[in-house]
């Protein structure tokens, strides 16, 4: 677990930062496949907590949860792949990240690893499928005989979202 | 990063010098006006010592910084100041008017400085003002100058008497000179010599045969007045009563009443020719002498309190984030204190000693709790005292004269709520001058008194803050705003159904404007729409108080804290919802023969004779609900200006202190929500937006 760090702390440290946390990725479990995320944006990883539904908002934006205080909205990363929604358990994760000063909580399967991958291990995603989820590839990490999908996170929560909710209120 | 470490140290020393700045000029316009409106020469100079101080710290500071646009200014103003520390000169209404000026241009520079860290690109302007106050200092000069040459010909004239004694053709000529160099003293704020001039005129006027002794002693005191002015400096004269008393023996004692009701026209009649002179307002200046004590009471109090507050209060500067921060976590406290206390896993149990403990950490939570919120609460006078320099601006632009009168500066409010204040004020100031007060022929038509007073105040009322903007001019006129409405196609329909509330409302639409020209205060229609987006930002209330001919009032009704409400907990199948209290008229339940559904499927029930439309919460935010007919469940009844709508929900659970969270901004606006708070339990409660659900019914 990432504890999240004193803001002042960040600011100063950050070139030391950027080289312990370079090329890591936090890996997590959706179905059969691992994805990866640059640590970087990782903030910390809790169970499931109890959501407060928010109306008027697209359906893979699952509402919001109380993180100590701070009332942060959740993602469920399945739905936002257009994937079969799956029953929360145990086992289930919530991924808190921070992009633009916002954070958000993404709903995992199972968070497995946090693993370091090396740039000349990254191939760029794939290009024969340009359809839904696939855009959100920032490429495809080799990990000994694994594949594992590192996602590009500012695209994940934010590309097309405006169409998306402009769609739902048409 | 050991240059990344320079730059912000040196970004926060602009930061600070920004503001302490921006603080300082805030301070020094008030003692400006507070200057040229005293009377009294004592206080004075403790408060231009005041004034020079903090030109001074602002020209230190800017100097340090490198900001050498601000120091050239303030050196300027300095230099006049200067003049008036040294007694060379007294403020005049024009002076404050100029030297109110260089702080705008200061604060033009600053701003400048906060957005380009350079104190260029406003440099015409500095050269202006520099000019003007250089001109200033130099029609000090001349009116010094003068005095001396009026000085030379009243003893040329004098001597010229001595020699010809029964020659009393030129006696009207010096005491018309006498009279211009008073009020030339009277200027220059040489008291002494003003009083000394008005003994010598009583005294010309009271005899009426100039002899040698007469005449010697008439000459010897000129001559003690002008070695004054030479020596420049206050002009005290020490022995001045001696020299009163001399005169008075000299008068004689029969003839002394009249000559001083004579004194008193020729007094009338020559100002006017010194106002051409000296190209001076002495005219603004005139109605200050009768002014009536309330003004002078109101400045003085003003001052006073100025200076018990910087005695007594001492303030620290904070980062607002770091605030911010305190009040999350004493929230979170509360919430955590709540927690334990009400932790399940102590149903069913009775510990004596952990309910002793826990009262006792409860008590000490919601101290804290009270203490961190008011930490946050600054009183207004800061912006009040923005509104005097306002105020004289204005007046003396229409024309008026008007008598801004403060109340209750020291009450508290939340800081974010005390900056968007700041703009509906000057725009209901702006409107009050320009179109509520008549100018000063209507006045005396209408037998009203010459000033005008607009009163300003701030106090607790209900939970609430109220301030009170008030004047006494001639108040909304209800048929105009009603043909300009029609006029404007803002309303349509029988206008006989409009009470005058919703008349006066129109007021607020953007663009609306009874003024038949726009002048350069007020007539375009913004600033009352802005009014009232500000105060509807901070989810307040405005309340018009109309009096035809006697003025009008507009009472802005702002909540304590945008930090806290006080919500009713209610519940739509398992979403627990806030409604601010505030909003909330009634909670009813209905019989079905209450209820009438339209055709279009709007349902609205019939309560007292007033029909209101239903909002199924439940449908509204598509959420499944306990019940589905309106007579099971519960009916709130909420309102936002004057327009009312029914929530429907399953239940009421109680009442809540809700400190307000946004919800995140990656959600966007969600209709009908403004916000949500964390309950007792750690469960997150959306806080409906009453007024856009208000809004949305009635407009369907």
């Amino acid at each position: 677990m990432i504890k999240e760090k004193d803001t002042d702390d960040i600011f100063y440290d950050d070139e030391d930062d950027e080289d312990t946390l370079k090329d890591k990725y936090l890996t997590f479990c959706l179905g059969q496949e691992e994805y990866g995320i640059d640590i970087k944006y990782v903030i910390e990883v809790i169970g499931m907590q109890k959501i407060t539904e928010v109306p008027d908002v697209p359906d893979f934006v699952k509402g919001v949860i109380n993180l100590r205080g701070q009332v942060i909205p959740i993602t469920d990363v399945r739905m936002r792949f257009k994937m079969k929604p799956a029953e929360y358990n145990d086992r289930t994760c919530v991924v808190v990240v921070k992009i633009k000063d916002t954070q958000v909580g993404l709903i995992v399967d199972l968070v497995s690893d946090v693993i370091k991958i090396s740039e000349d291990q990254v191939q760029p995603p794939p290009r024969i499928n340009q359809k839904e989820g696939s855009r959100f590839i920032q490429g495809l990490g080799k990990v000994d005989d694994q594949v594992k999908i590192l996602l590009n996170i500012e695209k994940l929560l934010y590309e097309e979202e405006l169409e998306k909710i402009a769609a739902y209120e048409s | 990063m050991q240059k990344k470490k320079k730059q912000i140290q040196i970004d926060d020393i602009i930061l600070s010098f920004l503001s302490e700045s921006r603080e300082m000029i805030d301070e020094l316009v008030p003692q400006i006006i507070a200057l040229a409106e005293s009377k009294s020469s004592e206080t004075d100079d403790e408060t231009i010592n005041r004034i020079f101080r903090m030109f001074h710290s602002i020209k230190g500071a800017s100097g340090c910084l490198q900001f050498n646009e601000i120091v050239r200014v303030t050196h300027e103003a300095e230099t006049f100041l200067d003049l008036v520390r040294e007694g060379k000169a007294k403020i005049t209404q024009k002076d404050a008017e100029l030297l109110c000026k260089t702080c705008d241009i200061i604060n033009g520079l600053l701003d400048q400085i906060e957005h380009t860290a350079k104190d260029t690109g406003l440099e015409s302007k500095g050269d202006d003002i520099i000019e003007k106050i250089l001109d200033r200092i130099k029609i000090n000069t001349i009116v010094i100058d003068k005095k001396g040459e009026t000085l030379k010909q009243i003893e040329d004239l004098f001597i010229k008497l001595q020699n010809n004694p029964s020659d009393l053709s030129e006696i009207s000529k010096i005491k018309s000179l006498i009279t211009i160099f008073k009020d030339n003293c009277k200027l220059s704020g040489y008291i002494d010599l003003e009083t000394l001039c008005i003994k010598i005129h009583t005294f010309i006027s009271a005899i009426d045969k100039f002899d040698d002794v007469n005449i010697m002693s008439l000459l010897y005191l000129i001559d003690i007045i002008k070695q004054k002015i030479i020596k420049g400096g206050d002009c005290k004269i020490d022995n001045l009563s001696v020299l009163l008393q001399m005169l008075d023996d000299f008068t004689p004692s029969s003839k002394i009443e009249e000559p001083e009701k004579e004194e008193e026209t020729t007094n009338s009649y020559s100002r006017p020719v010194i106002v051409q002179q000296e190209a001076i307002a002495l005219l603004r200046e005139e109605p200050q002498i009768d002014t009536n004590s309330n003004k002078e009471d109101s400045v003085n109090q003003s001052k006073i309190q100025l200076k018990s507050r910087g005695a007594n209060r001492q303030d620290i500067r904070v980062d607002l984030s770091k605030l911010d921060q305190l009040i999350n976590l004493v929230g979170e406290l509360v919430i955590a204190e709540s927690m334990v206390v009400k932790n399940p896993d102590l149903k069913g149990h009775e510990f004596e000693n952990f309910e002793r403990a826990s009262t006792h950490l409860n008590k000490i939570v919601r101290e804290l709790q009270d203490i961190a919120l008011s930490i946050r609460m600054i009183p207004i006078s800061g912006i009040f005292k923005r509104m005097i320099r306002l105020v004289y601006d204005l007046s003396a632009k229409a024309n008026k004269k008007i008598n801004l009168k403060l109340i209750g500066e020291d009450t508290e409010i939340d800081k974010t709520v005390i900056e968007l204040m700041a703009d509906p004020l000057v725009h209901l100031i702006r409107n009050a001058i320009d179109h509520g007060i008549e100018n000063l022929e209507e006045r005396e038509r209408l037998g009203k008194s010459p000033i005008s007073e607009i009163l300003l105040e701030a106090k607790h009322e209900s939970g609430e803050v109220w301030i009170i903007v008030k004047d006494d001019g001639r108040g909304l006129n209800r048929d105009k705003i009603l043909d300009k409405a029609i006029e404007r196609g803002l309303f349509k329909g029988d206008p006989s159904t409009l009470n005058d509330n919703e008349i006066y409302n129109f007021i607020f639409m953007p663009g609306f404007s009874t003024a038949d020209k726009i002048t350069d205060i007020s007539g375009r229609g913004v600033g009352m729409d802005v009014v009232k987006k500000n105060i509807e930002r901070i989810k307040g209330h405005i309340d018009i108080v109309n009096k035809p001919g006697r003025g009008a009032t507009f009472i802005l009704r702002i909540p304590l804290t945008l930090a806290i409400i006080d919500g009713m907990l209610t519940r739509v199948g398992k979403t627990i919802y806030t409604i601010p209290l505030l909003s909330i008229r009634e909670s009813v339940q209905v019989k079905p023969e209450q209820i009438t559904k339209t055709m279009d499927g709007q349902e609205v029930i019939k309560i007292r004779g007033e029909i209101l439309p239903v909002l199924r919460l439940h449908e509204f935010h598509k959420i499944p609900s306990k019940y589905t007919n309106l007579n099971e469940g519960l009916l709130i009844i909420v309102e936002n200006q004057n327009d009312a709508v029914c929530l429907f929900v399953d239940e009421i659970l109680g009442d809540h202190q809700a400190v307000i969270k946004g919800l995140s901004n990656y959600l966007g606006d969600v209709a009908g929500v403004s916000g949500c708070t964390i309950l007792g339990d750690g469960e997150v409660s959306l806080i409906l937006d009453i007024g856009s659900i208000v809004k949305l019914k009635a407009k369907n």
